[in-house]
């Protein structure tokens, strides 16, 4: 096939067009290697390793009878002393035992756990925060305070490595690293594992670096008691995405947010993907308001906060409009294809060559972060874009290799591989982008049919990970656009954990 | 402030591991930028 460059206007718009779509590859990848030179920015030098502030642990809590139990016991059994750490349940008017565990866990900890409990609940989780931290800060007792959710078991340092960095007046937050940790390990859990260490352990590193965070963990979250008096003594109720109000609303007043990869605790997630999208449909939707509402700290440089930094707003906005990239790319390449094949050529040769050495660097990077997630979920790295999009990158990186072994397997398989099949699989692979978006919510409605529920894992292999998060986004953008109610989704847990 | 916790976990000792394990992120980028590079050779020079 000729390879040309574009002879015209229209054709160097296509081709440019086609190389924005590799922009939130190149930014997660310039994330990997500000992550690598985390140590410059880590903020591990102006900690004091001993401090111990008082903190209240605020745990929201509705129906949580399943989980309660066992996170109470290892929080009492933390390595921090016992007279500075108290743990505040609010039971948003729980239905199940949750009421009766709560109850026996004040008569076994007098003094260290305090069950309130709201008559009227079901507001939500930011509702059901407020009225536990209204009671924390009515007297001087509390230095800091945790947030956190009822299923999160801490490590037993966890707590004192997020307290150290409090030493420090300018940071006014601290988040520790939340593993996917559900026992035993199911196959939707090794992907989110994997999500997880991406973007955690890496790109939360980065935002150390250039100092600026997009969001405080949920369920591991350290404000110093001076910074969220100054935010208004509560946490936001008028989006889906609480703790990103909460991260915008510290930084800008001027204080640091900081993520500390070792303190680590570990959480259990969805293990059905119906289950899953629920959870990410409501992350993603927050994400849009909390960008309308904060729109314009991105790119504009302040003295006060480093939220303008330039990587961090190209990070935060490929990653909100990932799937309007994905679509932009594919339709340009097309485009491009019917307009002039021989640039469409180049083009795609750049976009899936660039993206595919992108992948391998961020991939080899990830696991080489976390033994335990790079034994447990190899797998689902390796086939977090798609096993469809994997072929098309084999061919990309090798095509001799790969020409050769279509020409030898396809004719067994009853194709004929001459131009013309040629020519089929490209402009399929050009539309793959897109389409693999559309394959993603097919899988998403399969996970809903008892029938071909069997075969989701396969499909979410072939289809992808990524693709699927990129569907939810999609669903996220219907969802805001038609006006959907901003209510709040338990996400059901089952309390099943490891312990160590 | 050489302090030992409820478990007798040395504060200070567990900040020096914290410190070596970020210093180490380093190589590991250097290794994931090797492999993207040489891969990225190998396609520039003898798949194509």
């Amino acid at each position: 096939m000729s390879t040309a460059l574009p002879t015209d206007a229209v054709g160097w718009l296509l081709s440019g067009l086609v190389l924005l779509g590799a922009l939130p590859m190149a930014a997660s990848t310039i994330g990997h290697l500000l992550a690598a030179l985390h140590r410059t920015r880590d903020h591990l030098d102006r900690v004091d390793p001993a401090l111990q502030p008082r903190v209240a642990v605020v745990v929201p809590a509705w129906n949580e009878a399943a989980v309660l139990e066992h996170s109470v016991e290892r929080m009492m059994a933390l390595d921090y002393p016992t007279d500075r750490l108290r743990l505040v349940v609010v039971d948003d008017a729980s239905t199940d035992a949750t009421p009766a565990i709560l109850a026996e866990a004040q008569r076994r900890y007098p003094g260290r756990v305090l069950h309130l409990r709201r008559e009227r609940g079901g507001q939500g989780k930011a509702h059901t925060l407020n009225h536990g931290l209204q009671h924390v800060l009515a007297d001087d007792w509390a230095q800091a305070v945790l947030i956190t959710d009822a299923d999160v078991v801490f490590t037993p340092t966890a707590i004192g490595r997020m307290a150290r960095h409090l030493a420090d007046p300018e940071v006014g937050a601290v988040m520790g690293f939340i593993r996917e940790a559900s026992d035993p390990p199911h196959w939707l859990g090794r992907y989110v594992g994997y999500e997880y260490a991406t973007a955690q352990l890496s790109m939360r590193r980065a935002q150390n670096v250039v100092g600026a965070q997009a969001c405080l963990a949920g369920g591991a979250q350290m404000l110093s008691r001076g910074n969220l008096e100054a935010i208004g003594g509560r946490i936001d109720t008028t989006t889906l995405a609480e703790d990103t109000v909460t991260t915008m609303q510290t930084q800008l007043a001027g204080r640091r947010v900081v993520f500390d990869p070792h303190a680590e605790c570990w959480a259990e997630e969805p293990a059905s993907l119906a289950a899953l999208w629920k959870q990410r449909l409501r992350w993603a939707r927050g994400n849009l308001q909390v960008t309308r509402r904060f729109r314009s700290v991105f790119f504009r440089p302040s003295r006060q906060h480093r939220l303008g930094n330039p990587w961090f707003g190209v990070i935060w906005f490929s990653t909100l409009y990932l799937p309007a990239f994905m679509i932009l790319a594919s339709a340009a390449l097309v485009t491009l294809w019917f307009v002039d094949r021989g640039p469409a050529q180049i083009a795609f040769q750049l976009y899936w060559g660039a993206s595919a050495l992108m992948f391998v660097l961020g991939t080899v990077f990830v696991l080489l972060l976390d033994r335990r997630i790079a034994r447990q979920s190899w797998w689902a790295a390796l086939t977090f874009p798609g096993v469809v999009n994997l072929v098309v990158l084999a061919v990309v990186l090798a095509p001799a290799p790969m020409e050769r072994l279509a020409a030898t397997v396809l004719p067994g398989l009853g194709v004929t591989w001459d131009e013309h099949a040629r020519d089929v699989a490209l402009l399929g692979v050009y539309l793959w982008t897109s389409l693999a978006m559309l394959a993603a919510w097919l899988v998403y409605r399969a996970d809903r049919t008892r029938v071909l529920r069997p075969l989701v894992p396969a499909l979410v292999a072939l289809v992808g990970f990524g693709p699927v998060l990129c569907a939810v986004t999609v669903a996220a953008y219907v969802a805001q656009a038609r006006g959907a109610a901003t209510t709040w989704d338990k996400t059901e847990k089952t309390g099943k954990v490891r312990a160590s | 402030m050489n302090e030992r916790t409820t478990h007798g976990l040395d504060p200070t000792a567990l900040l020096r591991a914290d410190r070596r394990a970020e210093t180490a992120l380093l190589a590991k980028g250097v290794v994931a930028i090797a492999v993207a590079v040489v891969l990225g050779l190998m396609r520039t020079w003898w798949w194509v």
